[in-house]
């Protein structure tokens, strides 16, 4: 299952980063931030949209949007960077809060990924490999600061693709690693 | 010519870092990050530590992509020693200035310790040089010499595709390298807790030297322990020689 958070109020991590490509040919009109976070476990959508809903283990509602569904945060004008860690680290802590929240040892891990959405006021002409080298994966002449090439890995998504990874249009009652 | 010290909004270790420069008698200048003096009139330089960019999107890389740190990278080339201390290390290493080929093959990760993710930590611990003769900064001191510091990050734990030629691992109080924790706090692979450049002229230490320095500072159970063991514990303000050319 994933969990998308993101702030009410603008992301400053989002604000500087903007500020950081203002001067490059494909510079985006808006970035925005999310955290995603991919759950894994034995357990219902039913019950952890519940628990996850109810509870402050990924967001505050006065701090954070809390999306588990469609969204108007999310349209298809923007493109979307998944910043994934190579080597996923396990947040423990939050596994032991929904385990104690759900009464059951269902989950197994709770791994924390950035979602950086893009909008353009032009189409840009890069491929794929292009934006990701220029725009996104940090280099130390470049100046994305997005991803590290040692411990991530960046893909490329549309609002359909994040849409499918978010199993949005999915009907199933269990959600597995 | 003097040492400038480079401050980043959200630096918060200058004046700690100007102490040291002080106590050692070397000249400097404390410089903001859009400063437009020339870098030429500096002989050394020290990023100090504290939350440049308030650590947004990853620690120390808002900071490596400003036009202050690629003037920095022309005054490496010329052997003028560079330190950077925690969050100043952290910008050092997202610059790829410690690396000969400049490629990000080395990141200051976030702590984790048997697979949890153990948030930011603030104690004394040891370190020992590797290679000590490489490096500018560890020159004056001796493989396996033990030498207390104040730890105080919650991204510290140095990741590089390579094996760093020069440095500082974390051991314990009687010089022993066990790879556990506390000895090694934030689950450093192979317990490095500062790095030299392939030139030997730039060191990233993640732990605070200018923290260090006064005796007073210690904690009384860590004199008392190497009082009574009768170890051997070398004091760290050694480091800060490497700018002694820099006095005016």
């Amino acid at each position: 299952m994933i969990v998308l958070t993101t702030l009410k109020q603008k992301d400053l991590a989002a604000v500087s980063a903007q500020q950081l490509l203002s001067d490059h040919n494909n510079s985006p009109l808006d970035i925005q931030r999310f955290d995603l976070y991919t759950l894994s476990g034995e357990f219902t959508q039913h019950d952890m949209a519940m628990a996850v809903r109810d509870s402050y283990i990924f967001s505050n509602p006065n701090k954070h949007h809390l999306i588990l569904d469609h969204s108007d945060l999310l349209h298809d004008q923007q493109l979307f960077a998944h910043v994934v860690r190579q080597t996923p680290l396990n947040l423990t802590v939050k596994v032991d809060l929904l385990n104690h929240r759900l009464g059951s040892g269902s989950v197994s891990h709770v791994f924390h990924s950035e979602l950086w959405a893009f909008t353009h006021s032009n189409a840009v002409e890069l491929n794929d490999t292009d934006y990701i080298n220029t725009l996104i994966m940090s280099s130390s002449d470049g100046i994305a600061p997005f991803a590290h090439p040692l411990i991530h890995h960046v893909t490329l998504m549309r609002l359909n693709d994040l849409h499918q990874m978010m199993g949005v249009f999915t009907s199933s009652n269990t959600h597995d690693a | 010519m003097s040492v400038a010290v480079i401050r980043f909004p959200g630096s918060n270790c200058e004046n700690e870092s100007i102490d040291a420069l002080k106590s050692h008698d070397i000249s400097f200048d404390l410089i903001d990050w859009t400063a437009s003096t020339n870098l030429d009139n500096y002989s050394g330089f020290l990023l100090p530590g504290g939350f440049s960019y308030q650590d947004r999107i990853r620690a120390g890389v808002i900071a490596a992509k400003l036009p202050i740190i690629q003037q920095l990278k022309k005054q490496a080339t010329q052997n003028k020693p560079i330190l950077g201390i925690c969050n100043g290390a952290q910008i050092l290493v997202e610059s790829g200035l410690l690396t000969s080929s400049h490629a990000l093959d080395q990141i200051i990760d976030l702590n984790y310790v048997d697979d949890h993710a153990i948030g930011f930590i603030s104690d004394w611990g040891f370190l020992t040089p590797f290679n000590a003769s490489h490096n500018v900064f560890l020159s004056s001191f001796s493989d396996n010499d033990v030498l207390p510091i104040q730890i105080c990050h919650g991204e510290g734990r140095f990741l590089t595709q390579s094996p760093p030629i020069s440095g500082l691992k974390y051991t314990s109080i009687a010089g022993q390298i066990t790879g556990e924790f506390p000895t090694t706090p934030n689950g450093s692979p192979d317990n490095i807790a500062a790095i030299s450049n392939p030139d030997g002229n730039i060191l990233a230490i993640m732990p605070h030297p200018e923290r260090s320095i006064l005796h007073t500072r210690m904690p009384y159970a860590i004199q008392t322990y190497a009082q009574k063991h009768r170890l051997n514990l070398i004091n760290i303000s050694s480091l800060f020689n490497a700018f002694k050319g820099c006095a005016a």
